[in-house]
């Protein structure tokens, strides 16, 4: 079943016995929504698991009304980032602190250093941008898979991810030489 | 600026990117799941039992009425257990229509 892909595991989880092939699609992508959560609740890692959780239960409750019309993977993006604009909504966490706890591996000094100063370039970007150009850069989504996720124009979701990464690409210049060029 | 301009940017931040362990996530999530949802009803389950409906009331208005109406009048006064049969007949039937489109929307 582990190999089996997203869209067929799906349709396993649908039937009356589908709660193993649901856990597989949860360990899947546990990380990545996780990942994406703590970026967006600025490193508030308790709030983003639970963000998550309710992530992942909200899909369950909602698997027949999955049609197919995007992938796996967007649809459930989408509905982690309605219910992290819920959680700022009902709470305004746009003032926590930035990724205090990502869970980078102790022999990667480096990457934590260029993490450190992406969070800080990333703080100079409005947050529309911000959550444009994580989906964009850190997620690997196009642009329209980003405007079904954020619920926004395509046009404005071109607009903030290439005025994003422009920004970030001058706050990071110093990085270019760097970090992440002789590992790709 | 193209897009080409910041790949190193892209690679830069894959290259950073942490994997989170598990660490009992998947479990906790399930352990919280409500029961399986039941798929939810659609138009198209009441289309079956509409035309049988439907079908039903064209064919009735072909027939004369009066000849049955004589009959359940006879019925009336001497079948009475008869008519009990066709009472409890015509309720499995409508029953047995409507089970299913129910049982979805409840």
């Amino acid at each position: 079943m582990e190999a089996a892909s997203d869209e067929e595991l799906l349709r396993r989880a649908a039937r009356p016995d589908g709660r193993q092939a649901f856990a597989v699609l949860v360990s899947r992508h546990q990380s990545g929504i996780r990942c994406s959560l703590r970026r967006l609740t600025r490193g508030n890692a308790a709030l983003a698991d639970d963000l998550a959780q309710e992530t992942f239960i909200s899909a369950w409750r909602s698997l027949a009304d999955f049609r197919g019309d995007s992938s796996f993977r967007t649809w459930l993006y989408r509905i982690a980032y309605r219910s992290f604009l819920s959680e700022v909504r009902r709470r305004d966490a746009h003032t926590g602190e930035i990724a205090e706890h990502h869970a980078l591996a102790p022999d990667q000094s480096e990457a934590r250093a260029f993490m450190d100063d992406f969070d800080a370039a990333l703080r100079q970007l409005s947050p529309a941008q911000r959550d444009a150009v994580h989906f964009s850069l850190q997620r690997g989504f196009s642009h329209p898979e980003i405007a079904h996720i954020m619920g926004l124009p395509l046009g404005t979701v071109k607009t903030h991810v290439l005025r994003g990464r422009q920004k970030l690409q001058e706050l990071l210049s110093d990085w270019q030489e760097g970090f992440g060029n002789d590992k790709a | 600026m193209t897009r080409h301009d910041d790949q190193w940017l892209e690679r830069a931040l894959r290259a950073a990117e942490p994997h989170l362990a598990d660490d009992g996530f998947t479990q906790r999530v399930l352990a919280a799941l409500p029961p399986a949802p039941a798929p939810r009803a659609t138009r198209l389950d009441w289309v079956v039992p509409a035309a049988v409906a439907l079908g039903s009331a064209v064919v009735a208005s072909q027939f004369p009425l009066a000849p049955f109406l004589d009959l359940a009048e006879v019925a009336l006064r001497q079948v009475q257990l008869s008519w009990l049969g066709a009472a409890v007949m015509i309720a499995c039937m409508a029953g047995a229509l409507l089970a299913e489109p129910l049982r979805r929307v409840l």
